[in-house]
């Protein structure tokens, strides 16, 4: 792979990650600002894996009641149904729209356990210090962060359909307690991604030239 | 700069309009039920689901028009020439806040309500559905032709003046 020079962080300048401004920076000044905007300088994130960590175990956790709680309690005249976000899905297929329960199953089912596995997959990989498939690893990232606001699909759907089908008797949806989980899954992982500091990926290829 | 500011204009009126009227309207037999998108929080809120409730203030109402707020005070001075105190910690603002903002993703949540009620319901689309369209498709615009570095660099410019 080409490597042009040396990296800026190497010879002790820092951008700011809210103006984009270059300046100087001491390598263990922790008060520096952005000359510009003011902004606290750093040349990583502090603390970014650990924080990336806590917000994806709590992720994994919530992951769990998310997909085997109850999403969605429609109620009809004649019918009486609970869903989680899986049966919902195979419900929509079935008898709605199977495009929709595609676009559905992505957004609800695939992107959040793409998220789980890469964030685990990319922080493994920053604290074993590889240099294996470093662009391709980019590239993850920038998919994760990308793709992850469209799991709340669901969320507004459930808010839509619970607040809209009230009618007395005839037919009531309510959203179940899954909702609050699942939500918070798609919470958590968001914050997991901004937490990590995808310039860690890149350090152990800085390391292994300057060797 | 000018088409971000005649953008910006036209996503907080069709906001405006956006959560004004209902969205969807449905009739069974006769009874039927129509929601804003406030109302639908609200009702949220009411069968006892606050967290998700307020997941969906927060992304679909608050930080959508947080975002043009702060956008206007920005675009709106910098129209004649200058900008007003704090623009820095604005710009750091709309940066935090610009993931949590999910109109487009609330509009394909609309879509996916319809799909799901048309079988059992008559729909009656409401003037907000059509509006959070126009306004999805404004909001994407106007994130394509809003430029930070501009501010920025205007910023610079007065700094300079100023230390001068």
């Amino acid at each position: 792979m080409g490597w042009p020079g040396r990296s800026a962080a190497g010879q002790g300048f820092c951008s700011c990650h809210v103006c984009g401004l270059v300046s100087r920076l001491e390598q263990d000044d922790c008060a520096a600002r952005c000359p510009r905007c003011n902004t606290r300088l750093h040349f990583r994130r502090p603390d970014s894996l650990q924080r990336c960590w806590a917000f994806l175990i709590a992720a994994y956790i919530l992951y769990i009641p998310a997909n085997l709680m109850i999403m969605m309690e429609t109620g009809t005249l004649i019918s009486y149904r609970k869903d989680t976000i899986l049966s919902g899905v195979i419900h929509l297929w079935h008898n709605g729209n199977p495009g929709i329960a595609v676009i559905v199953f992505v957004a609800s089912i695939l992107v959040p356990l793409f998220k789980l596995v890469v964030l685990t997959l990319l922080l493994v990989s920053v604290r074993r210090g590889s240099t294996w498939g470093i662009k391709h690893r980019i590239l993850l990232y920038r998919i994760v962060e990308l793709v992850g606001r469209w799991s709340m699909l669901d969320i507004f759907v459930v808010t839509l359909l619970a607040a809209l089908v009230q009618i007395q008797s005839f037919a009531t949806v309510r959203a179940g307690s899954g909702a609050i989980a699942f939500g918070a899954v798609v919470v958590l992982t968001m914050f997991a991604a901004m937490e990590f500091d995808p310039r860690l990926m890149w350090d152990p290829l800085r390391k292994e030239r300057e060797l | 700069m000018n088409r971000s500011l005649a953008l910006a204009v036209a996503a907080a009126i069709l906001y405006l309009i956006a959560n004004s009227f209902p969205i969807l309207g449905i009739n069974l037999q006769g009874n039927g039920n129509a929601v804003t998108l406030l109302q639908a929080v609200h009702e949220l809120w009411k069968q006892d689901m606050p967290l998700v409730s307020s997941l969906t203030f927060v992304t679909a109402i608050f930080v959508p028009a947080l975002e043009l707020c702060l956008m206007l005070y920005l675009l709106v001075p910098l129209n004649r020439g200058h900008l007003l105190p704090g623009t820095s910690q604005v710009m750091r603002l709309l940066q935090v806040i610009k993931p949590w903002g999910m109109i487009e993703v609330f509009m394909l949540g609309i879509l996916v309500s319809l799909v799901k009620l048309v079988q059992d319901f008559k729909i009656i689309p409401g003037v907000a559905l059509w509006s959070f369209g126009g306004l999805t498709l404004l909001l994407a615009a106007l994130t394509s032709s809003f430029n930070p570095r501009d501010i920025w660099s205007h910023l610079d410019l007065k700094q300079r003046r100023e230390g001068l």
